[in-house]
């Protein structure tokens, strides 16, 4: 067992007894972030576990369902804690499938840990959702919607999903959609006058978040940016997003 | 995936939902409240006020022209329905490989290339856009 270190820096734990931690463990070492982010499995799968050292992430063996175990691995305090699906166990005619079962009785125990972290969880089905949001989860993505839809898209409009491979990090030319705050750069600004000052360089900007989590995409161009909005912008990485804000000039 | 990327298949697109979901999540793990993961599932709902990525062909009135000239054409000719350029698909190379994302974060070629008949152009949009200038999309 390896504990995590003592280095200090910010830390995303990783839960999950199913293959796929280590996609998880892979795209947070892309993700593109300027200051360095540490990861730490918490898992009670041995066998996937001894992959980690190949992708250089602590790992605290344990149930993540135990408060023990969580506090142990570091989660009071963490940037994030990132609850993977096990493996699909088939139905059951239950309220919820097995694997959505295990994922809430983690984001249970992690919300127990810290009622402040940021809790995202992979959900199996749609209908879990709910019941992870009450038990704390903070973003509940479900594999069987976004699979669907990125599927049905695809169908509907050949080619899109390489279009999201790109944009989520895959391969050499991946790239990635990063909230920059303005600092009051772009007080009152429109949103087709930043448009037009981010794409003169060639570069995308597809919306803004507003300080409340909002994302309003495609805005129409007379839209006026809100003050304490972040503008989402299409880069290689975070640095190179902030610098595409920073060189703007807005006529 | 690393099953899929080594064998040959007559399969146009192959759809790696793990691979997809991990993304999404890693991204709003280490950018918390960025917004990033329901900007995602915002671009894969399908209510009538969301937006959708979309690949269509470059309007006959574009062809030739780099990708900042076409969306500066774009933004001027904005309609009630704004599109949003991200990027452009080359038809002259292969295997999806021609796909160019923000060109200003690659190299001076992918900015200044001249978009051809056969190239798409990658946008956003609420509904499958009619481009101006050219009409067809």
């Amino acid at each position: 067992m390896t504990t995590p270190g003592a280095s200090g820096g910010e830390r995303v734990i990783v839960c999950g007894r199913s293959s796929g931690f280590a996609e998880a463990i892979a795209a947070l070492r892309g993700a593109g972030r300027l200051a360095p982010v540490s990861v730490t499995l918490v898992t009670e799968d041995d066998l996937g576990a001894s992959r980690c050292a190949l992708i250089d992430a602590d790992r605290v063996c344990g149930s993540p369902t135990s408060v023990e175990v969580l506090e142990r691995a570091g989660v009071c305090g963490a940037l994030a804690v990132l609850i993977v699906r096990e493996d699909a166990c088939g139905g059951s005619g239950a309220r919820i499938e097995p694997s959505d079962e295990f994922t809430l009785r983690v984001t249970l125990a992690a919300r127990s840990v810290d009622p402040d972290v940021s809790i995202l969880v992979e959900a199996g089905e749609a209908r879990s959702r709910h019941l992870l949001e009450a038990a704390g989860a903070t973003t509940v993505v479900s594999a069987e919607t976004v699979g669907a839809r990125a599927l049905a898209q695809s169908i509907l409009n050949p080619g899109v999903s390489r279009v999201y491979d790109q944009l989520l990090g895959v391969g050499a030319r991946g790239m990635g959609i990063y909230a920059v705050s303005r600092g009051g750069r772009l007080a009152k600004a429109r949103f087709g006058a930043l448009e037009r000052a981010v794409t003169s360089r060639g570069d995308c900007v597809v919306g803004w978040r507003e300080v409340d989590g909002t994302v309003n995409v495609n805005p129409s161009i007379g839209a006026v940016v809100p003050d304490d909005a972040a503008p989402l912008l299409v880069a290689a990485d975070e640095r190179a997003a902030t610098g595409i804000l920073g060189a703007i000039v807005l006529s | 995936m690393e099953n899929f990327s080594a064998v040959s298949t007559c399969v146009d697109e192959v759809i790696c939902a793990e691979q997809f979901i991990s993304r999404m999540l890693a991204q709003g793990a280490v950018f918390p409240g960025s917004g990033v993961v329901e900007l995602y599932s915002h671009l894969l709902g399908q209510s009538a006020d969301s937006n959708e990525i979309y690949l269509v062909d470059v309007p006959s009135g574009f062809r030739g022209m780099d990708f900042v000239t076409i969306q500066a054409e774009v933004l001027d000719g904005a309609s009630d329905e704004p599109v949003i350029l991200l990027g452009y698909l080359r038809a002259d190379v292969p295997d999806g490989d021609g796909l160019v994302i923000s060109p200003g974060a690659h190299s001076a070629a992918e900015l200044e290339y001249a978009l051809q008949d056969a190239d798409r152009l990658v946008v956003i949009s609420q509904t499958r856009p009619r481009l101006d200038r050219g009409g067809e999309a």
